[in-house]
């Protein structure tokens, strides 16, 4: 508790609300274009938080987090593109909203649902991180071992489409990770002679790379007559939006009240995204589709749903942001990101010297509870921010892709150079840009690239204490009756992904015999399917 | 055939390079301790397993559209849009950010910046003949490259790369 109050008492200072608010700007601004996600933001922003405290350079990332998914909503709504992966779902109702002459009402609901979302979730977290740090710091090596297999399952099989690809990517990020010298003898390992690679390999410029000048890369690669998003139908719909959101605060703001009159889709959703969030490497991408997928099976009349009905946007909406917070659950109790954008923030901690691990909440608990207010306050401010910042965010949907890819490409240049002055870094992040678009245009998720250069520390040096506690006998692994439960946990985790792997594959069966019958006309169906 | 075989590669291109890079590694860190070494050799040993998994994946889709039609394979196969129209640009994008890297250490961040915008944005025009589009181009990289100047000298404090000597 006493921490709880310090943590915000930290974050009521001049200088963490205006870093707030500087993150929360800049995840509105990125999440109102579409094609770019927190993640983004906060790799193109990390390498300028060397230069702040770690406590400020976190609540920095928080707001970006929170902006983001508040600010996705807006041209799902406007154009029906989604602005980040988390309000895809937001889509489905939202933009029948906007076609019917409501897109204020409908952005407000968002922002009334961001807002509830992220706050409720906040005030369960806030109490529940302290216990559930307290019985991670009970793990020994051999189980911080086992939570670290059970994260590296859940992510390679819920992340992308296919499990062996996802894998694929995990265990590269976690081989690139062993690049630097070993953390038991200090000696270099697999470093090519490079002496860059010694400390760690670097974080900054992968991040950069695959997240930030990648998208870049695939963005301008896109046919020119799709530079202004949308149709030109749906341009000049988003024209007439943008000058109804100008004409006054009052329908600006219209709409903010409806999550609190349907409170108990606000609620369930807000628990379900917070709950999704808490699976490391789930993440809003997940949380808004199941959330919507529980309204309407649950509504009264789920027919209205994609004709426009408010609910269809609270429950994405809420579930987005709740998720936000449950994504720092594992990152700050266990030191596993929960998603990509955590991964970035635990990056940012760990250029503060943070070791990642359980030990986060016993050697930072002030810092972490400091960003979860930061998180809160992020979520209230929400509402009296974007009633102001309503039509410029609208018109930012529409940047154009000539001005906005340079200034990217020339921040996250800048940014790789500029945490270690390194020209290196630079060839580093151009290499994993290529090897991002590789990756994308192949099928390979990134992500659990990224989350197994996090990982791999962690794991490792709680596989190697472990192996030599035992004289590198395996049997340390079974030895704790918690040890057996997270294998039956683990167990449990392969069962369901291949269970899920199954499904998916009879899936695509059908899709194929149904192709062989109609050929020709097919390929938009199975990637459909997909 | 020979854009389906161009595709086949391309989607064979990050697990076989992904195979090479860990036979690569498992053959650097043989004269080290066991402690060192155990934890990459288990990396290795599930990241081959799993790449094999993923080739045979590769080429049973590949062996699903031998006796269908060229455009219709390509199709099948080309989930992701690597067929993509627009690659000379991304080159061109890709261009700029080397253009930076080679030229921040002889021009200094500010041309440097100036030039890589430049080389970035020009390929993006809707319209390469309208003169509007190449001032608006020209007074973007002069404003992004001061912005970034003055942040990197004035914000960040860090040194720039040497000038080369007069």
């Amino acid at each position: 508790m006493e921490y709880i109050t310090e943590g915000l008492l930290s974050v009521l200072t001049v200088t963490s609300i205006t870093v707030l608010l500087c993150g929360l700007i800049i995840g509105f601004i990125t999440g109102a274009m579409p094609g770019f996600d927190a993640v983004n933001a906060a790799a193109i922003v990390l390498p300028f938080t060397v230069h702040l405290d770690a406590q400020n350079a976190l609540v920095a990332m928080a707001g970006i987090y929170a902006g983001t998914a508040y600010a996705g909503a807006i041209p799902a709504i406007l154009l029906n593109v989604p602005g980040t992966a988390g309000a895809a779902a937001t889509a489905l109702d939202g933009y029948p909203m906007a076609r019917k002459g409501e897109a204020a009402r409908a952005i407000s609901i968002a922002r009334g649902a961001s807002m509830i979302g992220g706050v409720m979730a906040c005030l369960l977290v806030l109490p529940l991180l302290g216990p559930i740090s307290q019985f991670a710091l009970e793990f020994t090596s051999p189980e911080m071992f086992l939570v670290g297999l059970i994260a590296m399952t859940i992510i390679g099989s819920l992340i992308g489409d296919s499990i062996p690809k996802g894998m694929l990517a995990l265990f590269l990020g976690m081989l690139l990770a062993t690049m630097a010298a070993s953390g038991e003898t200090g000696r270099p390992r697999f470093n090519f002679g490079l002496l860059e690679l010694y400390e760690s390999f670097p974080f900054v410029p992968v991040t950069l790379g695959v997240f930030a000048l990648a998208q870049m890369f695939i963005y301008v690669a896109e046919d020119l007559k799709t530079f202004r998003l949308g149709t030109s139908d749906q341009e000049a719909g988003a024209e007439q939006n943008q000058k109804s959101l100008l004409q006054s605060w009052r329908e600006a703001s219209a709409g903010m009240t409806e999550p609190f009159k349907r409170l108990a889709v606000t609620t369930r959703s807000s628990l379900v995204g917070l709950g999704i969030g808490i699976l490391p490497g789930t993440g809003p991408t997940i949380a808004n589709f199941v959330a919507y997928g529980i309204a309407k099976r649950r509504a009264k009349r789920p027919e209205e749903y994609g004709q426009g009905t408010p609910d269809g946007i609270i429950a994405p909406e809420a579930a987005d942001n709740s998720c936000v917070v449950g994504t720092l659950v594992p990152t700050f109790t266990l030191g596993i990101p929960g998603s990509a954008t955590a991964a970035v923030m635990m990056g940012a901690a760990m250029m503060q010297g943070w070791a990642p691990g359980p030990a986060i909440m016993r050697d930072h608990a002030v810092e972490v509870y400091t960003v979860l207010w930061g998180l809160l306050i992020a979520a209230l401010a929400i509402g009296p921010t974007t009633v102001v910042l309503a039509a410029p965010l609208a018109k930012i949907a529409t940047t154009r892709r000539e001005v906005l890819t340079p200034c990217v490409i020339l921040l996250s240049l800048v940014g790789a150079f500029a945490v270690r002055n390194s020209l290196f870094d630079i060839g580093l992040a151009i290499l994993f840009g290529f090897i991002g678009v590789l990756m994308r245009r192949t099928g390979f998720p990134v992500v659990p690239m990224v989350l197994g250069l996090i990982l791999a520390p962690i794991i490792e040096s709680n596989f190697i204490r472990s192996m030599r506690l035992s004289h590198y006998s395996p049997t340390i692994f079974f030895d704790s009756t918690l040890a057996l439960i997270l294998w039956a946990v683990l167990l449990l985790v392969i069962a369901a992904s291949l269970w899920g792997a199954v499904k998916r594959a009879r899936l695509q069966k059908e899709v194929d015999q149904s192709l062989l019958g109609r050929r020709g006309e097919g390929a938009s169906v199975l990637s459909d399917a997909r | 055939m020979t854009q389906r075989l161009l595709i086949a590669g391309l989607r064979l291109l990050f697990p076989v390079g992904a195979i090479v890079f860990s036979i690569a590694f498992y053959f650097n860190i043989r004269h080290m301790g066991r402690s060192e070494t155990i934890f990459p050799d288990l990396l290795i040993a599930g990241l081959l397993l799993i790449a094999a998994l993923v080739l045979a994946q590769e080429f049973r889709a590949l062996w699903a559209v031998r006796q269908i039609s060229e455009a219709e394979a390509v199709g099948r196969l080309d989930v992701d849009g690597l067929r993509s129209s627009g690659w000379w640009r991304s080159l061109f994008v890709a261009l700029s950010c080397l253009l930076y890297l080679l030229s921040i250490n002889r021009l200094g961040l500010l041309p440097a910046a100036f030039l890589a915008y430049v080389t970035c944005a020009v390929p993006l025009f809707p319209d390469r003949s309208a003169w509007q589009s190449w001032l608006r181009c020209l007074v973007g990289a002069a404003v992004a490259a001061l912005l970034l100047d003055t942040v990197f000298r004035v914000w960040l404090g860090l040194p720039l790369p040497a000038p080369l000597p007069s």
